[in-house]
């Protein structure tokens, strides 16, 4: 027997390492960033539930289908076989004190307040989905729900596994679609069910307002949706694609825009030919978008301050922003002998090209993206 | 009449000699020889390069003792060779082949504005300096590779951070495509050298054209070699425009200021007129922007 146990420790810590390995990336190809969250069937039925639609397709909805209905025959098979998180959280086992920190189970109550936000639009604290929180260490560490996986690890020396017996939405959502135990497990948790759907309701209505709105506006990745904010579980699959790091996550604004991704463009630009980023998101918040259509999608459009512009305020011929521009978007206005910048608004994309190379110092950059939401098609030129 | 005397013929002659010599130097002052210029044309890019490799090894080659060269191509932009905003690969690859063959060793430095990994691919000029084994070095990355030179003639620009692998290599080559561009008007020779030093973006904020025409006045190639193959005539420097040119056309001169005012051309019927550094080159006495003060040697390929 424990031949058998021994291969199966193998396999989980085998498994633990490829997603380890999906979630860093590197010369892999790209859409394997995606593989690891969007296997999860809670982000995918929740996401679909809060978007109306399909929004996976087919190919990417089968691996979580193949989930349920695995869990329909075995139960939490996934969580003790297969879950990079469980595995992770599994390793200090040995060495718990095996306290009672947390004595009651909140995981029903997580799980139906994801569903129920999200049949208002707005699916809550799915940021907790045990795989989107897995890839967040893809990026390193970061604030917020970058913490989750070392807290949650350094819970497991004082009470073993917590977060998968007591916390985790995506286990109980194996429990209840477990077919021997799915009906009792749901009766013991009609409360929480209660709960979840009174809180979910209402944080779906709540969170958007709580919080100050941002002075400046995100420019969000191409092909984010309008309900970008709201859809993304910070899994930042999108922010590990992206390879001219430029995709950062945001300090400040409303509790809804809590640590989403969003563009910077002081160490880099987005490139004309990549479309990395619409790879690899697993929820919907970015579309996928083919080389061609991310070529043709405006992300934002370039405004010039004239009073800190070297040609418009300074008469130096410049015209910076005009080189480094991919698309043909700066036009020339000719003041005498100096040629000024203007920004044609159908053909920029907001690559945020002028604006990373501006060399204006006086009184900083003369261009700045601001950000279109919804993000709009150029037709026919590129 | 008085006898002159031995003593005193000898010290007129003396005299008269030396006032005939230093003569001569203010007399014939205008018949300094005229600046060599050669402008290859043909249909095949390939032959236009041997030919202009023919020329360069016919009139001294890299000079006599040089083994290393500095190779300065357009590598900025992540185009294709044919939207013209990067040196042709073919013209560079007969380069690298001809320049190696005669015992030279050459890297390859450049300063990207597209990032360099998808620029220098894109440009085609990474396979080939791969193809000859030559280095192409990445400046943007690449550390410690300033170095601040004084420019004694410089106007504006007194100091520079250059790419150290021109400053200690034998000889250099200047080796641009010649294209609009925006703020310089055009670029061929002497704004290339943007791409060879780290303060570039300080020569927008403290005047573009005295920046470019006082740091060719510190920087001057053994060669200097115009790709004129194929040009942009608008949205220079990156591209794409819709308004090319092909002059099919290499041109080939030791001076780089005689190189881009007969480049320039291609362009403008009076390029010192329309080419603010050109005109200031002519000023600072850099190199020569005179055309009836050249040889332009016009060979069909």
């Amino acid at each position: 027997m424990s031949k058998v146990k021994a291969s199966r420790t193998a396999v989980r810590l085998l498994l633990l390492a490829a997603a380890l390995f999906f979630a860093i990336g590197g010369p892999l190809p790209v859409w394997l960033k995606r593989l690891i969250p969007a296997l999860s069937p809670l982000t995918t039925v929740a996401e679909s539930i809060a978007q109306r639609a399909g929004y996976a397709g087919f190919f990417w909805a089968l691996p979580p289908l193949t989930l349920l209905v695995l869990a329909f025959w075995k139960g939490r098979f996934f969580c003790q076989h297969l879950c990079p998180l469980g595995t992770l959280y599994s390793l200090p086992q040995k060495f718990s004190l095996k306290k009672k920190l947390l004595p009651i189970r909140l995981n029903a109550l997580i799980f139906w307040l994801v569903m129920f936000s999200s049949v208002f639009g707005l699916p809550a604290l799915l940021f907790l989905d045990p795989l989107s929180t897995f890839n967040r260490i893809g990026i390193g560490l970061t604030w917020g729900p970058g913490l989750l996986v070392p807290a949650f690890l350094l819970l497991s020396f004082f009470q073993p596994q917590v977060w998968c017996t007591h916390l985790c939405p995506l286990g109980y959502g194996f429990d209840l679609v477990h077919r021997k135990t799915g009906k009792q497990v749901f009766n013991r948790d009609r409360r929480q069910f209660l709960a979840g759907l009174g809180i979910g309701g209402a944080a779906a209505l709540i969170l958007p307002k709580v919080g100050k709105k941002s002075a400046n506006p995100s420019v969000l990745p191409p092909g984010a949706t309008v309900k970008f904010a709201k859809t993304c579980t910070r899994c930042y699959a999108c922010v590990s694609a992206c390879p001219s790091k430029i995709i950062r996550i945001k300090s400040g604004g409303g509790l809804t825009e809590l640590s989403m991704p969003e563009l910077r463009f002081d160490h880099g630009i987005c490139e004309e030919f990549c479309n990395r980023c619409s790879q690899v998101c697993p929820t919907g918040a970015i579309r996928t978008l083919t080389q061609s259509q991310k070529h043709s999608t405006q992300i934002g459009i370039a405004r010039i301050e004239k009073e800190k512009c070297l040609a418009w305020a300074d008469n130096e011929y410049c015209m910076v922003c005009d080189e480094y521009c991919s698309y043909g978007a700066i036009e020339t206005e000719w003041h005498g002998e100096i040629a000024c910048p203007v920004i044609n608004q159908k053909l920029c994309r907001g690559c945020g090209g002028c604006e990373n190379a501006c060399p204006a110092v006086r009184a900083g950059k003369a261009l700045l993206i601001h950000p279109l939401n919804p993000q709009t098609t150029i037709e026919g030129k590129s | 009449m008085q006898k002159l005397s031995r003593r005193n013929f000898v010290k007129v002659g003396a005299v008269g000699t030396a006032v005939l010599t230093s003569g001569s130097k203010a007399l014939f002052a205008e018949e300094k020889p005229k600046t060599d210029v050669w402008v290859f044309k043909g249909p095949d890019n390939r032959a236009l390069m041997e030919k202009c490799m023919e020329t360069i090894f016919a009139n001294g080659g890299f000079g006599a003792n040089a083994k290393t060269v500095a190779l300065k191509v357009n590598a900025g932009w992540e185009r294709t060779p044919e939207q013209g905003a990067n040196t042709h690969p073919e013209l560079v690859d007969v380069f690298l082949e001809k320049a190696i063959a005669s015992g030279v060793k050459v890297v390859m430095p450049e300063l990207p504005c597209k990032k360099a990994e998808l620029a220098f691919p894109a440009s085609g000029l990474q396979q080939v300096a791969d193809k000859h084994r030559v280095k192409m070095i990445d400046l943007s990355t690449a550390k410690n590779t300033f170095e601040e030179v004084e420019i004694p003639e410089g106007k504006t620009l007194k100091k520079e951070k250059v790419a150290r692998d021109f400053l200690k290599a034998d000889a250099i080559v200047n080796m641009p495509v010649a294209k609009h561009h925006s703020g310089g008007k055009l670029t061929i020779c002497m704004k290339n050298w943007m791409g060879a030093v780290e303060g570039r973006k300080m020569w927008h904020v403290n005047g573009l054209h005295q920046c470019i025409a006082d740091f060719s006045s510190f920087m001057k190639p053994t060669w200097a070699i115009v790709d004129a193959t194929r040009c942009m005539t608008s949205k220079g420097p990156q591209g794409p425009s819709e308004d090319m040119i092909y002059p099919q056309q290499v041109i080939l001169s030791k001076d780089q200021v005689a190189a881009d005012t007969v480049a320039a051309m291609l362009f403008h019927s009076d390029p010192l007129a329309a080419v603010n550094y050109l005109a200031i080159a002519r000023d600072m006495n850099i190199g020569e922007t005179d055309i009836k003060r050249m040889n332009i040697h016009r060979i069909t390929v």
